[in-house]
């Protein structure tokens, strides 16, 4: 993949340029969507592309990298484009790639280069890397056109807000909504699900008194939010289950929420660990016990994350473990799936309606 | 699309059209139009064999030049603007002894005598036969008098007298800036031309493209049984240009977008999309069905001006990343100008096939980019299967794309692979440059060999341009005496007034990003 540094004016003639230069290699150009990736210009941004690329590998579409320096005394604007090739048969599957590094005032042009080279017809899905809560004309000119924003809570600054401005988002905005964290979440969202199916382990989830999730808090440079699929997955379950939010505090990088449901109180905890090979935020345990003294544990094997050990117990009995195989957890991988997917999760919404009430926790 | 050919040892449909010898005399020599469109034209018709080696071209126009001028001129003009690069030293050579200069002012009746004389005797040297394509690329204001005097002067031959050779006079839009000055412009050239001398020229009309439309149509059983409002939602016909106005600020001020792009290109488009099946494929057939077209379009109320009407003007913006000046501020436009450079309209054609289907027009200057398509819309499915709440699945789209990348696309759903069934829009698509591996030719190309084999097919016949001008004239005129609070009301760069959106999302409907 070699970068063509060419002006806004000639990408397209540039991106012809390479194609025609590449008609003897048996690489077919392909694109099935627009993935328009903005972020500011730091560590994440890397993590962000690694993210596009794999992306491309299974869904082959036109990407538009922006990165942005929001440092006002650097004022710049620098085109590029690409051809990224995907396949590894006899015939090559390849796509474009827009790469756009701007600084400063500069910014205020992001929508008038990008808008002529969105493949019409097909989705436009942008990747908003950043703060929902900053201002930025381009999500303005965008939404018209976007079939969906896919949202990064990572880079929030505050979780209660960024639920607020998503919220917001999706009241004042045509376009579907989506969130990476939520995304990553959807293997053990699957787990539970397909745990607590029958009639009885329905009526045991109306008996949970306690909850307790271990989250890997190692943290990296572009990944430092990492309690927020825990409370994700805490808030999924209290919005479907009917759970009421009482009290919330943070002591010690443990967080304890109490719930009610009727009378029922119920005790949440989200506690940090440590693990290097796991990844950021990634949860490592769930734990539900209910009033009549049942336990539903939910491991992550160490030595193969993508799998989870399932253990129920009552004060009686235990049971022969199990296991729940996820996914295998390849990077971007998340986001492939969240793009498949057709609207706004409503589940999803109902968890942001909840940490907006929620006091600041993260 | 020619009436089948008599020629005993032509085939139809399989023999190269026998172009007649001729001279063509282009009045406005030195204008923009000759040097980017006119003379590289002539050069690739040359080139690929088009043109009879019995051809001529006369440049005529007031500044004094020599032949040897204009020929540098137009090799200038071939370097910078042919389609084919670079300039074939050869044929250069061979075609620059067949380019000519006249000098006249348009209104010197001796001029004329002396052009008549001249072309007689390049007859002579060349074998032309007297045969004449006068092009008139000059002001509108210019055509009754170059074609008086070409009558007068027996330039004009009366085709009922003259049956060895012929002349022709083609004219460029606008013709006619409402429909009493098109009547008024008609009526003066048929003091000196019959009807079937006039070609008035509408480039769009010789795009590969727009060719295409009726093939695409007609050729196809596929898509001709679903053309109609049983199947069709609505109809998008987009012409947008990033460029500004230019150094035509002049002719803006007077003319503005909806005669200079809708009155005649846009209507053309929309007349082909339209069209009834003709009987046969003679010009006078296409013709006929083009004019019912235009009929059947539903005339404006007085509540269509506010509810189905959008005019627009850019102000100051980007594009290509580059700042660009409001029309407000460019060279010879006035500072509270209220002439339109974006226009988007909704029509009806009140017929039987059509009945119902909104037809969405729009187009404007200083748009993102250079993007001319007609995009039509299926209707949904029932929602039965593969639908939820809120989920809508993307509708069918078939864009028909004009330019650039001339082609076809049809958008349809497609599973996403995978255990679960989530559905996702894709596009089959055929592009021109890249199935035929050729660009294709310029449309003035196809349009001055028509011109010289006598087929008007592709050129716009009075009662299409009078029946399009009914319709847009009402509209002028309010514009005229309603003058925009608004100007300018959309930016550079980007798609135009929100109002235009608003009218889309009062239809529940959105424009096409293209």
């Amino acid at each position: 993949m070699t970068q063509h540094i060419v002006p806004a004016a000639a990408i397209e003639t540039e991106l012809s340029r390479i194609w025609e230069s590449m008609e003897a290699t048996n690489k077919m150009r392909a694109c099935l969507f627009n993935l328009i990736i903005y972020t500011h210009k730091n560590p994440r941004s890397a993590y962000l592309k690694k993210v596009a690329l794999r992306v491309v590998e299974k869904f082959p579409s036109r990407i538009i990298f922006i990165s942005a320096d929001t440092s006002p005394d650097k004022s710049y604007l620098q085109t590029s484009v690409s051809v990224i090739t995907t396949g590894k048969g006899e015939v090559d599957i390849a796509c474009d790639m827009i790469d756009i590094e701007v600084g400063g005032a500069q910014q205020e042009r992001i929508p008038f280069v990008i808008l002529p080279h969105i493949v019409p017809d097909l989705p436009v899905y942008l990747v908003w890397g950043e703060d929902p809560l900053k201002e930025n004309p381009l999500t303005y000119q965008l939404d018209h056109f976007t079939t969906r924003i896919i949202f990064d809570s990572e880079s929030a600054s505050s979780l209660r807000q960024f639920a607020e401005s998503v919220l917001y988002h999706k009241n004042h905005s045509e376009c579907d909504v989506a969130d990476l964290n939520w995304a990553r979440l959807e293997n053990w969202r699957e787990a539970l699900s397909s745990n607590f199916y029958t009639p009885e382990r329905l009526d045991d989830l109306k008996e949970i008194n306690s909850l307790n999730i271990s989250y890997n808090a190692q943290g990296t440079e572009f990944f430092c939010h990492t309690p927020i699929q825990a409370i994700y997955l805490q808030g999924w379950l209290a919005t479907r289950l009917g759970w009421e939010l009482k009290k919330s505090k943070k002591e010690q990088d443990v967080f304890s929420l109490t719930y009610q449901r009727n009378s029922q109180e119920i005790c949440v905890k989200l506690s940090p660990v440590y693990h290097t090979h796991l990844a950021p935020g990634s949860l490592c345990s769930f734990e539900l016990s209910t009033t009549k003294g049942k336990h539903f544990s939910f491991t992550r094997d160490l030595e193969m994350p993508h799998q989870i050990k399932m253990i129920f117990s009552t004060l009686e009995i235990c049971s022969i473990p199990f296991r729940f195989i996820f996914g295998k957890g390849e990077i971007g991988q998340s986001l492939v799936k969240e793009i498949c997917h057709k609207g706004t999760s409503i589940h999803y919404l109902k968890l942001l309606e909840l940490i907006a009430k929620t006091p600041e926790i993260c | 699309m020619t009436e089948e050919n008599s020629h005993p040892l032509q085939e139809p449909g399989q023999s190269r059209r026998i172009v007649d010898p001729c001279i063509l005399v282009i009045f406005g020599a030195t204008g923009d139009l000759t040097a980017r469109k006119l003379i590289p034209a002539l050069y690739n018709l040359t080139r690929e064999g088009q043109l009879p080696s019995q051809f001529v071209c006369v440049g005529f126009a007031r500044r004094p030049k020599s032949h040897e001028e204009f020929r540098a001129e137009a090799r200038d003009a071939i370097t910078k603007y042919s389609r084919i690069k670079p300039i074939d030293e050869t044929l250069w050579n061979a075609f620059k002894e067949q380019i000519f200069y006249h000098c006249s002012e348009f209104h010197d009746t001796q001029g004329y005598q002396k052009l008549d004389g001249f072309l007689k005797d390049l007859d002579n040297r060349f074998g032309t036969k007297g045969n004449r394509v006068y092009y008139l690329s000059t002001q509108p204001s210019f055509f009754p008098l170059v074609c008086e005097n070409l009558h007068k002067n027996n330039l004009i031959y009366d085709e009922e007298k003259t049956k060895d050779k012929w002349s022709r006079v083609i004219i460029e839009k606008p013709f006619g800036h409402d429909l009493d000055s098109a009547l008024a412009l008609q009526k003066e050239l048929l003091q000196f031309l019959k009807e079937n001398q006039i070609y008035r020229i509408d480039h769009y009309l010789g795009k590969e493209t727009v060719q295409n439309i009726l093939i695409f149509r007609f050729a196809n059983s596929l898509f001709e049984s679903v053309w109609n409002n049983r199947y069709i939602d609505h109809v998008q016909i987009t012409v947008a240009e990033e460029q500004g106005i230019g150094t035509r600020g002049a002719f803006w001020e007077e003319a503005g977008l909806l005669r200079d792009i809708i009155q005649n290109h846009m209507m053309q488009l929309l007349s082909l999309v339209a069209m009834e099946p003709p009987v046969n494929l003679s010009p006078s057939a296409i013709h006929d069905e083009k004019v019912k077209v235009l009929q059947g379009i539903r005339p404006f109320t007085q509540s269509d001006f506010t509810e189905s009407v959008v005019r627009g003007q850019y102000g100051k913006g980007f594009v290509n990343g580059e700042e660009v000046a409001a029309y407000r501020n460019e060279k010879n436009v006035s500072p509270t100008s209220s002439v339109e450079t974006y226009a988007a309209i909704k029509l009806f054609i009140d017929n039987w096939r059509w009945a119902g289907v909104p037809f969405y027009l729009r187009s404007g200057k200083r748009l993102p980019k250079r993007a001319t398509e007609i995009a039509i819309t299926f209707k949904d499915p029932p929602g039965v299967l593969f639908q939820s709440p809120g989920k809508k699945n993307e509708s069918n789209v078939l864009a028909i794309r004009i330019q650039p990348d001339e082609g076809t696309s049809l958008k349809i759903n497609c599973k996403v692979p995978g255990p679960s069934s989530p559905i996702q829009p894709v596009k089959m698509d055929f592009r021109y440059g890249s199935y035929f591996g050729m660009a294709p030719p310029e449309a003035y190309e196809r349009l001055i060999c028509d011109c010289i084999l006598g087929d008007s097919t592709l050129f716009a016949r009075q009662d299409e341009v009078f029946d399009s001008w009914r319709l847009l004239t009402p509209l002028l005129t309010y514009w005229a005496e309603t003058k925009p609070s608004d100007f300018p009301n959309y930016q550079s760069g980007s798609w135009g007034p929100k109002e235009a959106d608003l009218m889309m999302a009062k239809d529940k409907r959105k424009w096409r990003l293209i």
